[in-house]
This record gives C-alpha cells, sequence and structure tokens, in this order.
C-alpha cells in the first residue's frame, strides 16, 4: 500500500524546503551586509530588489552551487571504479567498473518494469546508463561558468571603486580571484566527501542510509542500516 | 536530460537579466559625463558641479578654498567625447576620446562623477589606480 505523497517524497521535500529559506535568509542578510559596506564607503544603499538581482549576491550563489555539483559529479564517478573497504559509500571490492549488462539490469536483462530507456539497447541506454553524472556536470559547468560571468562584474565593480582597471572574462577566469572563490569551495567538498567516506567505515547513525546497521563489523562494505 | 537543459535555460536567462539590467545605468552614466564635459568646454562652472557627487564638490572645494562652480572649471582636462562606459553594480567609468576617464557612482538616483580627470601614471602597470585630478 503507498503512502501519502508527502510522505513518499519527504526527504526532496525537506531540502526543497531549507534551499528556499537559506537563499531568502541569504539574500536578506546579504543585502544588510552589502549596504553595511556601502555605507563605510560613503556610497548609498541599494534596494532588496536591486541586490537579489545583482551580481554581488548571485556571485556568492553560483561559487556553491558550483562546488556542490562537482562534489558530487564526481563522487558519482569516482565510486564507479574506486572503493573504500568498509564504507556505505563504496561498492564491494572486486566489483570495479561499469558492471555487467545483467548486473545492471540493461537490454535483454531489464525487468518488466524497467525504465523503457534501460530495455531499449543502443544511444539510448548508453544515454540513459550515464544521465545522473551528465545532469549533475551539466549543473556544475553552468553555475561554474555563472559563477565567472558574476565574479567578473563583482570584481570589477571594486577596481572601479579603486580607480582600477576592469578585466575582460577571460582575463577574470585567470585570476586570483576567481581560483580563489573556486578552490576555497573545492577543498572544502573534498574534505567532506573523503571523511564520509572513511567515517561510514567506524562510525554509525542508527537507521540511516548513510550509516551501516550498528552492529554491523567495520570491514563490511555497502551496507545499509 | 530536461532538468539539465531547463537548468542551462535558467542560469542562461539569468545571465541575460543580470547582463542586459545595466543599459539604462550604462546610458544614465554617459549621458552625465557628456553633460559634464560639455558643462566644463562651456565654461559653465555650476552646471558642471550638478554632474559631482557631494563628497566630490566637498572634496574640490576644501582642495581649492574656492565654491565648486568657481575652482571645477580650472581643473585640466584632456576633454573630448565619450567613447566607452561600463557599469559594474554600484560603480561606472567613462573614457573620453582625449585619453582620460571619470569614475561615477548612483547617489539620489542618478549617476553622479566621483572622480573626474583621471589618467594611466607614466611607468606604471595597468592595474595600478589610475591618477585623478580630483576624487572624493
Amino acid at each position: 500500500m503507498r503512502q501519502p505523497w508527502v510522505r513518499e517524497n519527504a526527504l526532496t521535500l525537506f531540502f526543497t524546503v531549507l534551499f528556499v529559506v537559506t537563499l531568502v535568509a541569504q539574500a536578506f542578510v546579504g543585502h544588510a551586509d552589502f549596504n553595511h559596506q556601502q555605507v563605510a564607503h560613503h556610497d548609498e544603499p541599494i534596494s532588496l530588489g536591486r541586490f537579489v538581482t545583482s551580481s554581488v549576491f548571485w556571485v556568492d550563489v553560483m561559487e556553491n552551487w558550483q562546488s556542490e555539483y562537482l562534489q558530487f559529479t564526481l563522487f558519482i564517478l569516482a565510486t564507479v571504479w574506486l572503493i573504500q573497504r568498509g564504507s556505505t559509500e563504496s561498492k564491494e571490492p572486486g566489483k570495479e567498473g561499469g558492471e555487467s549488462d545483467k548486473e545492471q539490469k540493461v537490454g535483454k536483462h531489464a525487468d518488466a518494469d524497467s525504465p523503457a530507456w534501460a530495455k531499449t539497447g543502443g544511444l539510448r541506454t548508453l544515454a540513459f546508463s550515464n544521465s545522473l553524472v551528465a545532469v549533475m556536470a551539466l549543473i556544475f559547468l553552468g553555475a561554474w561558468f555563472s559563477q565567472a560571468v558574476t565574479g567578473r562584474i563583482e570584481y570589477n565593480a571594486t577596481q572601479l571603486d579603486h580607480h582600477e582597471a576592469s578585466l575582460s572574462l577571460i582575463a577574470y577566469m585567470g585570476s586570483s580571484d576567481f581560483w580563489n572563490r573556486t578552490l576555497q569551495n573545492w577543498q572544502s567538498e573534498f574534505l567532506a566527501v573523503g571523511s564520509m567516506a572513511i567515517f561510514s567505515v567506524y562510525l554509525r547513525q542508527r537507521g540511516s542510509t548513510q550509516s551501516k546497521p550498528v552492529g554491523a563489523p567495520h570491514h563490511e562494505t555497502s551496507a545499509e542500516g | 536530460m530536461r532538468i539539465a537543459f531547463s537548468t542551462v535555460s535558467a542560469v542562461v536567462l539569468a545571465l541575460c537579466v543580470l547582463g542586459c539590467g545595466t543599459a539604462d545605468d550604462r546610458a544614465a552614466a554617459r549621458a552625465a559625463t557628456e553633460r559634464f564635459y560639455a558643462a566644463v568646454s562651456n565654461d559653465d562652472g555650476a552646471a558642471a558641479c550638478d554632474e559631482l557627487s557631494e563628497d566630490t564638490i566637498k572634496e574640490l572645494e576644501s582642495q581649492s578654498g574656492q565654491e565648486c562652480a568657481d575652482a571645477v572649471t580650472e581643473l585640466e582636462y584632456s576633454g573630448g567625447s565619450v567613447v566607452m562606459v561600463e557599469v559594474y553594480a554600484t560603480n561606472a567609468k567613462a573614457d573620453v576620446s582625449g585619453g582620460e576617464s571619470v569614475f561615477l557612482s548612483p547617489e539620489s538616483g542618478a549617476w553622479k562623477l566621483s572622480a573626474i580627470a583621471c589618467r594611466p601614471e607614466e611607468g606604471k602597470p595597468r592595474d595600478r589606480p589610475l591618477d585623478c585630478e580630483l576624487q572624493a
């Protein structure tokens, strides 16, 4: 028997609500912080509407989005070929690689209720087999490019404030500002993923899919609690 | 894949909104710069001061010991027509054909000149601040 729609989608709904609430909160506190800086520099405060449509706001949003989607893109790809013995984030040792059609239930090995593109074979099945990483990578690249565009505008605003020359988009993408914004986000994502992979070997959270059962041995890989 | 295309479309649309939103600002900054240089070339100090920010007027009067309208026309300008205007968030820069630039910022809903007659200093690299005859 199926559960009510809200309960069946509770995880997605929970994080969607959290996302919207925190994005709105970021807009309000970011606006207050920006205007504080404006007043400190004898410049005029701007409206909330102007702030949330400005690059000053969006560069901070985009630099975080791109790093999150890069994290998942790399994690999806890395877990195809790399394993961590004892981790819930890993396949069992010996299963590295794309696995057989039988294991992946594609083509003639598909079940009756498998997605249509898993059954058809050819390019459609190839595309569907890689659709998760493709979507994540596209969003990463889009957000990273958006970070470059909005970051350049924000950087050039500061350059003009200091009576210095502006940078072209290409020049900005080679600048220390662009790479400082990028790498400060990347390093934190890689740390979080790496530590999750190894922590899940030895630590437990009862009832979570991200943890082994509390009583599972440390060497047991790919078990969910 | 539909989600990916929707996301990319949203990003492109957002970039367009961000990029296209400054067209009016560019026109306004250009017009303020043109009015300033026209006033200076006509020796109309009062009209030129109308285009300066309050802090810039205070700085000029403090430096010169004169009223803005008297002092502003005594500064050195290369002059010429506006050849390029850049607007980034709350700052703008206009280059004039004589080889100098002015910087502008919003004040009471209009773009006002906050630094005038700015030129690159001899021998300095491009990433150094321009040297301005007057700045707030």
